[in-house]
């Protein structure tokens, strides 16, 4: 489904993404991990093509990364608030479909944001929202076309757990219709959902490698971050 | 208070420099015309010429607030739900004190005072601006009540009708801010007056700050058309039209020929310190942003082509709009606006559509469609601009009407064409939350 080769992305002569290659497969999840500043936004950014990749390519069903068909393809999930103040939440997600080109009935609209935890600010602006709230819609908006690639950056940050728990569950069940789900997160607990885990090293990734194999060599995922997320003393 | 300027001072530096400085070189300027005053009165310079520009300058201290609608857009406002009356009241007041606006119209009513009248006129001057200042405290503060009971239209049309009637009556009646400023100049007693209403105003600002008990009610539903491009510009243009801002620039537009109209050429200064609120609104919500953090999410979602395309119409729609509502305002006052002005309407308000597309992509703000005032745009994107925007109109205005049409076509292609180019990599506009 999506496959990457060599992604480089640098700001003059800072260096953000180096030479990041991984696929996703459909009916998977892929989790990727990082530090701070280690590049997993900008790499979201890029595979959502929000902003262009200076060295590497990527392809989404085999159509260039840029393409239309591949916009068309990918469902994205920002890491910031990326919402209209003003507009409710059902507007955002009409506007996400039309955007996608899928015709959606308002019930389609209202039976997700019900699933989403949503029915009560559903109306309401998005200026009116929590951080949570604002991550959940962001969500809807990418899942309303169903697309077969999902790009959902930092997805649990500042929901409550009951709001994880839901998000989980249509995460893995995007994952058993089909879809493939790359997902970046602070949270390990959160990462063992995936089928495979990749650790940013640097600016660079390390893996994917299955969930299990890693559970299985190092314990736990706590021991695998700090086995992989570290770069070598020279 | 101290956060709203350390805020102020941190999202726009250049500008807050800026603006300090000229203050200061205001009050300074202020302080020489009063030593040298003898001087200025030989120049044929009086109170009575001066009075109607103190007036305009109080107008607009003590009134913009109102027409602005408190702070109902104003984000910082939002954070402050759940605070006390006192925090409520110290954050607005910060706001307005801090407001370059307000910040140049305390000086220049010095200024005006020490021209017309030397040392008194620069002491009534300088009170006539605290008393602004302070009824300007409490319009906003009745503004943002009646924003919350009655909703955006409704209370601006209350307001409006409000500033009206009291603008004629002031004007006709001989009373009002003239009458107080010529007072102050002669009876330094009135000094104390002025100093009085204006404590008298705050307290009863401090008063009408409740605790905030705003509610973000559902908006009427919107109906978005199932073309991409349709459908967004829909959703931008109702990002615009929703705000309190975008209202409030409306309801300046209709009230400024109006003013003139029923409170006489006396109230045109007053007035057009309304007009100028009034532009700068559309010069900030044309110019620096996609509405916030969704830009980062449309970036990824829709071409560039698409994304241009409806800013444009979103943008253009708006600002042609706001100008027929300013014309027929001017027709029911009597202006002689001819024919030829609704195509000349188009073609500037698609002008000044493609102006802002540049500064949007370059420099963008995350949060310029809530409030026009109290969030400064980049200096260099409100200049350049404010200028390109003037010079469409200057353009449109001066050459026959085709010649007119095809200059702003050939500049919106190079606009459009650049913004296409931005759009490649558009790193500020990316960053956006």
């Amino acid at each position: 489904m999506l496959v990457v080769r060599g992604l480089t992305r640098s700001y003059g002569s800072h260096l953000v993404v180096d030479g990041v290659s991984f696929t996703a497969e459909p009916g998977s999840i892929l989790a990727v991990l990082g530090h701070n500043g280690c590049g997993k936004s900008t790499t979201m950014k890029i595979l959502a093509g929000a902003i262009p990749a200076t060295a590497g390519m990527y392809t989404v069903d085999g159509h260039p990364g840029t393409s239309d068909h591949a916009r068309r393809a990918t469902g994205y999930v920002p890491d910031t608030r990326g919402l209209f103040p003003r507009l409710t939440g059902a507007e955002h997600v009409a506007l996400a479909a039309r955007i996608h080109g899928a015709v959606v009935a308002d019930q389609a609209i209202d039976d997700l944001a019900d699933r989403l935890g949503l029915s009560e600010v559903v109306n309401l602006p998005a200026a009116a929202y929590s951080h949570g709230q604002s991550r959940r819609l962001s969500l809807a908006m990418a899942l309303i076309a169903d697309p077969p690639l999902l790009l959902v950056d930092e997805p649990f940050d500042g929901v409550d757990p009951e709001g994880v728990e839901v998000i989980t569950e249509l995460l893995v069940e995007a994952r058993d219709h089909g879809r493939a789900v790359v997902l970046t997160t602070h949270l390990l607990d959160a990462a063992v959902v995936a089928d495979r885990i990749a650790v940013f090293r640097g600016h660079t990734l390390v893996g994917p490698f299955p969930t299990d194999v890693l559970l299985s060599k190092h314990g736990s995922l706590q021991e695998a971050w700090r086995g992989l997320s570290h770069v070598a003393p020279a | 208070m101290q956060h709203q300027m350390r805020t102020m001072w941190r999202t726009s530096r250049p500008f807050a420099i800026g603006a300090t400085a000229t203050t200061v070189v205001f009050h300074l300027l202020a302080i020489m015309t009063a030593i040298k005053h003898d001087d200025v009165e030989a120049a044929g310079i009086s109170t009575s010429t001066l009075v109607p520009l103190a007036a305009g300058l109080w107008s607009a201290l003590a009134l913009l607030p109102a027409l602005g609608g408190g702070d109902s857009d104003d984000p910082l406002a939002v954070a402050a739900i759940g605070g006390g009356r006192s925090f409520t009241f110290g954050s607005r007041f910060a706001a307005a004190i801090t407001d370059a606006g307000p910040g140049l119209f305390v000086p220049s009513l010095a200024l005006v005072g020490a021209a017309a009248a030397g040392w008194p006129g620069w002491l009534a001057g300088l009170t006539l601006a605290w008393n602004g200042v302070a009824v300007g405290q409490l319009t906003g503060a009745g503004s943002a009540i009646l924003m919350r009971r009655l909703g955006p239209t409704w209370a601006l049309l209350v307001i409006a009708a409000i500033v009206l009637a009291i603008a004629t009556v002031f004007v006709r009646g001989g009373n009002g801010p003239m009458a107080w400023w010529g007072a102050a100049v002669s009876t330094p007693w009135y000094v104390i007056a002025l100093l009085a209403g204006g404590l008298a105003a705050l307290w009863g600002s401090w008063l009408l700050n409740r605790p905030n008990d705003r509610t973000l009610k559902a908006p009427r539903e919107l109906h978005l058309p199932q073309r991409p491009v349709l459908a967004l510009s829909v959703a931008m243009a109702a990002g615009i039209g929703r705000s309190v801002a975008a209202r409030s620039t409306v309801m300046t537009a209709a009230l400024a020929p109006l003013l003139v109209r029923g409170a006489g050429t006396k109230a045109t200064v007053a007035v057009a310190f309304f007009i100028m609120a009034a532009a700068a609104g559309v010069i900030g919500s044309n110019g620096f942003a996609y509405d916030g953090g969704a830009a980062v999410w449309l970036l990824g979602r829709v071409s560039s082509g698409l994304l241009i395309a409806a800013r444009m119409v979103a943008t253009s729609v708006w600002i042609f709009a706001l100008a027929v509502v300013a014309s027929v305002s001017g027709l029911l006052t009597g202006a002689p606006i001819s024919a030829t002005a609704i195509p000349a309407l188009v073609i500037v308000a698609i002008g000044i559509g493609a102006a802002g597309l540049a500064p949007s992509i370059k420099r963008p703000m995350s949060t310029d469609f809530d409030s026009f005032r109290t969030q400064a745009a980049p200096v260099v994107s409100a200049l350049g601009s404010l200028a390109r925007a003037t010079a469409i109109v200057i353009v449109v205005v001066y050459l026959p009407l085709w010649a007119g049409a095809l200059a702003v076509a050939a500049y919106m292609a190079f606009a459009v064409l650049h913004a296409r180019r931005l759009l490649v990599d558009p790193v500020a506009l990316a960053a956006l939350s």
